[in-house]
């Protein structure tokens, strides 16, 4: 049976919208006469987030020189725009957790999610691109299709994976015809409803076909080198386990040496253990 | 292992006037990973907003590489560069274990032109990657 990607979502009530906390914040934010100090308020309401938020201020990701111990402290150094972009990165995974896992290694699926993450954070960087922090968000959500698609249609799936194995053939390539829709574009719906920015949804949408982008099309670029660089990395999985194509014009439009590939590598490598033990260790 | 473009370099001459007998010479595009001190570079070594950090014709010295890392500078231009042995081996790999790898990373890149300079340099950082990781894994085993 074919589905379209409306009508999967309709079925994954839970996950329809985000945490009002996020919410909360989100607008805050965009408020500009909110102060820091209520910001922070809103943050400390929520003890594990602002748990979380302190040990990221406090990694290897920032590397401040002296220990941040509260939540106002952390806004001051770091950023509202950035810190908006953390707190969704760590409540994207709190909204799936104790999901049904379908046949899906969850673990895998986030640790794929991340180094794509900060492959696209380094990238970026590189780039010369102001906060980073968003791409890192962007790498956490782009295959959220998937997890979609593995919870709603768990069999469908699971045979087109096997299919896809067996023939050494490209899961995304197919999805059209065996699900009916691909989990990019799922992903990006997704996106919408919980109303997150118009150039989210868009680098999500064509991360796997880049040049199909048509405003923000840099953002959409760096997302899909940095998934290519994640699959070769072996870095988790999505359920893909080859490398998809790499879109020639996408590694142009960024406009990086190749030489620098063996620098985003050590740093993702580098990067990557911290970055597990700060976004999927519980609490 | 380096993109080779053979190029009348004109930089490199004007620099050179002891050298204007020959007409043109090969320049070699090197990683810096590749580079060793007192090779002479080519062009001049700019970094991304383009200002120019050591000369064309200038030979590199040992606080240039540190230099050229500082200031995000991934390759330059050589001429006549003699590129080193391939990958070398870490202890307790076999080349047979090289094989091994390297038709793993075909099979993962098998959606991928690796002949393009990009892939290319992707799937060797990888194998070299695969490499590293198993001959840190396999320390202390004989071969």
């Amino acid at each position: 049976m074919k589905t379209d990607a409306e009508s999967l979502l309709k079925k994954a009530v839970k996950i329809s919208s985000l945490p009002t906390v996020f919410n909360q914040i989100n607008e805050a934010i965009e408020d500009p006469e909110c102060s820091f100090l209520e910001i922070a308020r809103l943050i400390g309401g929520d003890a594990v987030l602002s748990a979380r938020l302190l040990r990221l201020a406090n990694s290897s990701f920032f590397g401040f020189p002296s220990p941040i111990e509260t939540i106002t402290h952390a806004i001051t150094v770091i950023g509202m725009a950035p810190l908006r972009d953390l707190v969704l990165a760590t409540t994207v995974i709190c909204q799936f957790r104790g999901m049904p896992q379908n046949g899906i290694d969850m673990n895998a699926f986030w640790r794929h999610s991340i180094a794509c993450g900060l492959g696209a954070r380094i990238i970026a960087t590189y780039c010369h691109e102001p906060n980073v922090e968003r791409y890192y968000v962007l790498g956490m959500v782009h295959d959220l299709g998937r997890l979609i698609f593995f919870m709603n249609l768990p069999d469908q799936v699971s045979r087109a994976l096997e299919h896809c194995q067996a023939r050494g053939e490209l899961l995304y390539r197919m999805e059209g015809a065996a699900i009916g829709c691909g989990h990019a574009e799922t992903g990006a719906l997704l996106l919408r409803k919980w109303r997150l920015p118009e150039r989210m949804q868009e680098a999500v949408c064509h991360h796997h076909h880049p040049s199909g982008a048509r405003h923000y099309q840099l953002e959409t670029s760096i997302l899909h080198v940095a998934d290519v660089i994640a699959h070769a990395l072996k870095l988790g999985s999505s359920g893909d386990l080859l490398v998809p194509e790499l879109d020639l014009k996408a590694w142009k439009r960024i406009g990086l040496p190749e030489g620098l590939l063996s620098s985003i590598i050590n740093q993702m490598d580098h990067q990557f253990p911290d970055a597990i033990q700060m976004f999927l260790k519980e609490g | 292992m380096e993109k080779r473009d053979a190029a009348i370099d004109s930089t490199f001459a004007a620099a050179h006037p002891d050298l204007k007998t020959i007409s043109w010479c090969i320049v070699v595009k090197v990683k810096l990973e590749n580079l060793g001190p007192g090779e002479v570079v080519a062009r001049d070594v700019k970094d991304h907003r383009g200002r120019i950090i050591l000369d064309a014709g200038k030979a590199i010295q040992k606080k240039h590489l540190k230099i050229f890392k500082v200031w995000g500078v991934t390759e330059v231009y050589l001429e006549n560069h003699q590129p080193k042995k391939n990958l070398s081996l870490p202890d307790g790999i076999s080349s047979r274990q090289l094989e091994e790898i390297q038709l793993e990373m075909q099979k993962l890149f098998r959606h991928n032109p690796v002949e393009h300079p990009v892939l290319k340099e992707l799937f060797d950082l990888c194998v070299k990657r695969e490499l590293t990781h198993r001959g840190g894994k396999g320390e202390g085993e004989t071969q």
